[in-house]
């Protein structure tokens, strides 16, 4: 089971902890001998938005256990602090979101159109990737009549096209049993289950209904969806247990980064 | 900078032609950073603009690096054999019978890697953690506690602390006293109370956070004089420090022996023949009872005295480690605090005469030293009662069974 194909080494594997995070799942056995297994994954499948700055308890156990923040000099910024102090523990989540971020700006900045899947390499200058690669880790500005204040240049990439929708379906009723909803469409959703990108943005009418919509402020892209069949998906919707109910609405169909397809497995001895 | 780049252990056209891509895309990126006299200087618009975590330029190395193995698992998953995007295998993992969240959380649960505070608390009292055979109750869960506040699952929803506030030192300050502590030293009084007075004590004064070893001396010593042999030059400092922060204060405090009027804090006294002779007091030195309540040695020296040469100087200090409401040294054959001696008495307030009584007994002296009473009072004045009241609890109970030997303290600087 355990052949080489599966030994996968990851440059500093070591910041893995036992904890769930998010949808990533690490243990370790331990027998005759050592052995870690991880899984690595986005912690965000549909989202762009870079991780910001974390602190909190695990600032102080980081300085414990010996990573001293390294020197950041800036120009003008007063509040400048080593985005390392987030703790080898207890903020590891941080330091997780943070490779993400990097890791999704540099696939963005590389992959042509949207980035979503595809491998093909984007024909723009170096120099035109590097500015999308700051885009996309630049924080949400505070004006927009003042250069110096726009902060994302939301007419390039990413912010342009990453949470166009691909098409909407009409679903038609809903239910909600242990925070997951399931989804019924006339027609058919569309979604095919050759991808496991699939995200939705859900718009209901009326009544109860509406405690099923997604919150385009914090999921801009939508929330990951589960395909059940052809006329039929899922989502985890935090909400009381609901029956079966009509409803009236729409739904916009997103894509993401990937589900399962995207579990990076690794084993160290 | 030299990138320190992982071996990526799968290859193809894609991907292949992909990592070339990031690697050069990378070292364009890191071009943008100036440096200059090995300090990162960082473009304005990169200050001003960028999320925080990606302006120090070594940091964003380290993420460009660990972010290329996962960015070409992706191409990797998405080429599959026959051309991008188009046969996109849903369970297309390396390890394709792995177990499912649910298999594996059972899996974990059946290893005994129970992540519930419950389950790791008693991990940690499971092996070499317990304190003479018995489990460190509350210290574990008090520990996962402070880990967790303000962190990702923080389970009394403490959010993360993201106002730029420079952290505190307390968790710092708290681990480092576990891994310090000699538990052989700490004895069956210990827990999690005496722990966090120590902790609380010695952030300030190294002197303070002696407590632990002196009251563990009083339980299990043999009554022996400490000298300045048994502190570091930093306790030393600290002890100094600590007593001159008394005279600084000066002033009034309430009797710490229960009259309910108001003493000196600093009381200057002639002192007797032998007590000259015992202080190794030279000529121009002056004697003096201070009464540290309310300053950082409250808990470690209560009422003690105190030489000073001619020039105002702290020479020495001379003091009985014992306790009203525990064990006395008995001094009526004249001899002198901090000097050897021969016999120890019940406490002041057991005996006839306390508060105009017969005596109190262990329940009401329990009351007493909680209620804010004698030295309760002068506790709370400064550092809030609880952990002063947690240590006496222990000195009382410990009279109770009979436990608790004085020692004098002779520290000379």
């Amino acid at each position: 089971m355990y052949t080489d194909r599966y030994k996968i080494a990851i440059e500093g594997h070591l910041d893995t902890h036992l904890e769930t995070i998010n949808s990533t799942k690490d243990f370790i056995s331990i027998g005759s001998s050592l052995e870690a297994f991880n899984l690595y994954k986005f912690s965000d499948t549909m989202n762009i938005i870079p991780a910001p700055i974390q602190s909190g308890a695990g600032s102080t156990l980081s300085r414990f256990i010996g990573r001293i923040p390294s020197p950041v000099v800036g120009t003008a910024s007063s509040h400048i602090k080593d985005p390392k102090i987030g703790g080898e523990l207890t903020n590891l989540k941080a330091i997780h979101e943070y490779r993400d971020s990097v890791a999704k700006a540099m696939l963005i900045s590389i992959l042509d159109g949207d980035s979503k899947r595809t491998t093909t390499i984007g024909v723009g200058s170096t120099a035109s990737k590097v500015s999308v690669f700051f885009n996309c880790l630049k924080k949400v500005g505070i004006g927009t009549t003042d250069s110096n204040l726009t902060f994302r240049d939301y007419s390039s990439k990413p912010w342009n096209n990453w949470n166009d929708s691909v098409g909407v379906c009409t679903p038609t009723s809903i239910s909600r049993s242990n925070n997951v909803a399931i989804v019924t469409t006339t027609p058919a959703h569309g979604m095919t289950t050759s991808f496991d990108d699939w995200g939705i943005i859900m718009n209901l009418n009326t009544g109860i209904a509406t405690s099923f919509n997604i919150s385009t402020s914090s999921y801009p892209n939508g929330v990951p969806v589960t395909i059940i069949d052809a006329d039929t998906f899922s989502y985890n919707n935090v909400g009381i247990n609901t029956p079966t109910t009509a409803v009236v609405g729409i739904a916009s169909i997103q894509v993401g980064w990937g589900g399962t397809s995207n579990d990076l497995h690794t084993y160290l001895t | 900078m030299t990138f320190n780049w992982p071996d990526i252990p799968f290859s193809g056209t894609e991907v292949d032609a992909f990592v070339v891509e990031y690697k050069a895309l990378a070292q364009a990126i890191i071009d943008e950073y100036e440096i200059d006299n090995d300090k990162v200087i960082i473009m304005d618009k990169i200050e001003r603009y960028l999320e925080e975590p990606y302006r120090d330029i070594n940091f964003l190395k380290e993420l460009l690096e660990g972010g290329l193995l996962y960015a070409s698992f992706i191409i990797k998953q998405r080429s599959g054999g026959t051309g991008p995007g188009t046969d996109f295998i849903i369970g297309n993992s390396p390890l394709l019978n792995s177990m499912s969240s649910e298999q594996r959380g059972a899996f974990m649960r059946m290893l005994g890697c129970v992540f519930t505070k419950d389950a790791m608390a008693a991990a940690f009292n499971s092996s070499g953690n317990l304190l003479n055979g018995t489990p460190r109750s509350g210290l574990p869960l008090a520990l996962i506690d402070e880990v967790m506040n303000g962190s990702p699952g923080d389970p009394y929803g403490n959010s993360p602390n993201n106002n730029n506030q420079p952290p505190t030192s307390f968790l710092e300050d708290l681990w480092n006293t576990l891994i310090g502590a000699d538990d052989s030293a700490l004895s069956d009084w210990t827990n999690i109370g005496l722990i966090m007075q120590r902790i609380w004590f010695s952030m300030g004064n190294k002197a303070a956070g002696k407590i632990p070893d002196f009251m563990d001396n009083y339980f299990n010593g043999d009554g022996s004089q400490v000298t300045e042999t048994s502190f570091t030059p930093q306790e030393l400092a600290d002890l100094k420090a600590g007593l001159q922060e008394a005279f600084d204060k000066g002033g009034t405090i309430r009797d710490p022996a229960g009259s309910g009027t108001q003493v000196p804090r600093i009381e200057q006294f002639t002192p007797t023949s032998q007590q000259q002779f015992d202080f190794d007091m030279q000529a121009g030195d002056t004697a003096h009872i201070v009464r540290t309540y309310g300053s950082s040695l409250e808990l470690l020296l209560g009422t003690t005295i105190v030489i000073k040469d001619s020039s105002g100087n702290i020479t020495s200090v001379h003091d009985d480690y014992d306790f009203i409401y525990g064990f006395e040294v008995d001094r009526s054959d004249g001899s002198s605090p901090g000097e050897p001696y021969t016999t120890k008495q019940d406490g002041a307030m057991y005996l006839p005469g306390w508060d105009n009584g017969p005596g109190l007994n262990h329940s009401q002296v329990n009351n007493e030293i909680g209620s804010g009473a004698v030295e309760g009072s002068a506790a709370l004045e400064n550092f809030g009662g609880a952990a002063g009241r947690i240590g006496r609890s222990f000195i009382v109970g410990g009279h109770e069974q009979g436990k608790g030997t004085p020692f004098p303290i002779k520290v000379r600087f």
